[in-house]
């Protein structure tokens, strides 16, 4: 085995475990608060140098290695849900790395917006300007003198942290019992439960919308006896993705973007009247199944999703 | 535009006689009705006229029971717009979230159902008038008119025969007014065969004359 403090052992043998999750797991469930990715991450490096290496089965038997976590480079392409880790000002001349998660791309002004762990306000950084040349070099640098000055967790996560945020993220993405949301992650079991009925009944609503978040589909919904917003969007987030039928998630798992979907053709139904509005000809009445030539006109109208429900009613 | 109903004409006091004085010869009946339909044109704008019904609009709304007509496009805008007579079977009211709400008609046209959309506030729609038809235009109108809805136009002028207020009949294909001169051999306009008219009393009694005279002839040739 590699010595705990080694580089190799960084790069090449840590794994996440299944004890690891099931720490998080218990942790999360203390505390009754999400817990965000760099929380994580430094209690995960915490106990790798206290305790020493981890024996338990790694659950990272699907992870490519590739990192989904990379150092600030202006002049790599950035898209948004990639992981970063940012160089960032802490006052003075000081600067210090922040792992976050890239959210928006504005190709106009060649700018991303970063949500950094922990933090709500975004951070803006520029990408592809010529005179940027030594900047990933700097946010490198930034991390090796950091590790040179001390020893512990901070100093792993600086120098390491891409590869350990990577393969954290893909662990808990595929472990069915952690939801994430916007940086922060919570045992899905002990979420309030949202009965897929209430989400229905918005379904209309939504349907006339073309994107929605989850902020917006708080607004329309009131929860008695709960006060943390973040429970109740990852529990929206969970009671949507049981509708796969009727909701896609356009955006990122922890960024994400939703969309509410017409019936298709074969479980739809009409629900309201509706007609061509060049030749007034009624096109559909409630009740009835569509023939895919009248469909075909509804769409092109751009009718069909507010006309037709399921099947099955709501 | 208004319109007329075809189903049910209703000719003028004016129009009848009109009939009875211009026609002084038999004419085959498809003629007969469409010159009806162009004098029914002549008209136009049909004030005061019983038979009078108005052309559909997507803006007004409608009542059971009611006739209207429709305006009919020639999909490559060659030919002039028909206007088929069609009856409300059923008015309701309807909506959706995006169109609002509206009126849905149930139209018994030519016994076929249809439904159209109605009272829609400020929707646009071609407004066509006849005096946009030319001549031609108002011809191909009229002999479409004729063939679309011959049976009705045919039954009124029968109903109108009945009462006297038509003078003549419909024979063998053809409109034969009182004051017309039997044709000696006509052809029937379905079989082409040559068939002899039904002799009516004057013709009977001309003819049972002429015979007579013949056989005088014939009587004085053989005392000679």
């Amino acid at each position: 085995m590699k010595d705990i403090y080694s580089e190799e052992y960084w790069l090449n043998e840590f794994t996440i475990t299944t004890a690891d999750l099931n720490r998080f797991q218990e942790r999360i469930l203390r505390d009754s608060t999400p817990l965000d990715t760099t929380s994580l991450v430094k209690q995960l490096i915490k106990g790798r140098l206290e305790f020493g290496h981890e024996i338990s089965p790694s659950v990272l038997k699907s992870w490519t290695g590739k990192d989904s976590v990379r150092i600030w480079d202006p002049f790599e392409k950035w898209s948004v849900g990639d992981g970063i880790i940012v160089p960032k000002n802490v006052g003075g001349d000081n600067y210090e790395c922040f792992v976050g998660e890239v959210v928006s791309v504005d190709q106009i002004k060649t700018q991303i917006e970063i949500r950094l762990d922990g933090q709500n306000k975004l951070v803006t950084y520029r990408y592809g300007n010529p005179k940027a040349t030594g900047v990933h070099q700097f946010a490198v640098t930034l991390a090796e003198k950091k590790y040179k000055k001390a020893e512990g967790v901070e100093d792993i996560v600086a120098r390491f942290g891409n590869r350990i945020v990577s393969a954290l993220l893909h662990a808990l993405e595929s472990d069915e019992r952690f939801v994430g949301l916007e940086g922060k992650w919570y045992i899905i079991h002990d979420l309030p439960i949202i009965e897929p009925s209430m989400i229905k009944s918005m379904y209309s609503t939504l349907l006339q919308r073309d994107l929605f978040t989850l902020n917006e589909l708080l607004s329309m919904v009131q929860i008695k006896g709960l006060q943390d917003e973040t429970l109740l969007k990852m529990a929206m987030q969970i009671a949507l993705q049981k509708l796969p039928e009727r909701f896609e998630n356009i955006g990122t798992p922890a960024r994400p973007l939703w969309k509410a979907l017409p019936p298709l053709l074969e479980k739809a139904k009409v629900k309201y009247y509706a007609y061509d509005p060049k030749t007034y000809e009624v096109l559909c009445r409630p009740g009835e199944q569509l023939p895919l030539e009248k469909a075909q006109r509804l769409i092109d109208l751009n009718l069909y999703k507010f006309i037709v429900t399921f099947i099955d009613g709501v | 535009m208004d319109s007329i109903n075809w189903l049910n004409i209703q000719l003028t006091p004016e129009e009848l006689s009109k009939l009875n004085e211009v026609i002084h010869e038999s004419v085959p009946i498809p003629n007969f009705l469409e010159k009806i339909v162009l004098l029914i044109q002549e008209d136009y704008p049909w004030e005061g006229r019983a038979d009078k019904i108005t052309c559909f609009h997507p803006s007004e709304f409608y009542e059971n029971g009611q006739w209207i007509s429709l305006p009919i496009h020639d999909k490559e805008r060659i030919l002039p717009p028909v206007f088929q007579v069609a009856q409300v079977l059923q008015a309701e009211l309807a909506e959706n979230p995006i169109q609002g709400s509206f009126q849905v008609l149930t139209l018994d046209v030519n016994g076929l159902h249809a439904k159209l959309a109605c009272g829609i506030s400020n929707a646009p729609f071609p407004e066509i008038t006849l005096d946009e038809f030319s001549a031609e235009q108002r011809i191909f109108l009229a002999n479409w008119i004729t063939n679309v809805y011959s049976e009705a136009l045919q039954s009124a002028c029968t109903n109108y025969i009945s009462k006297g207020e038509l003078q003549g009949h419909f024979q063998n294909g053809l409109y034969i007014p009182l004051i017309a001169k039997m044709p000696d051999i006509i052809i029937d306009l379905v079989t082409k065969e040559a068939i002899l008219p039904e002799p009516t009393s004057q013709s009977v009694f001309k003819k049972i004359w002429q015979k007579l005279l013949l056989f005088i002839k014939h009587l004085f040739r053989r005392e000679k």
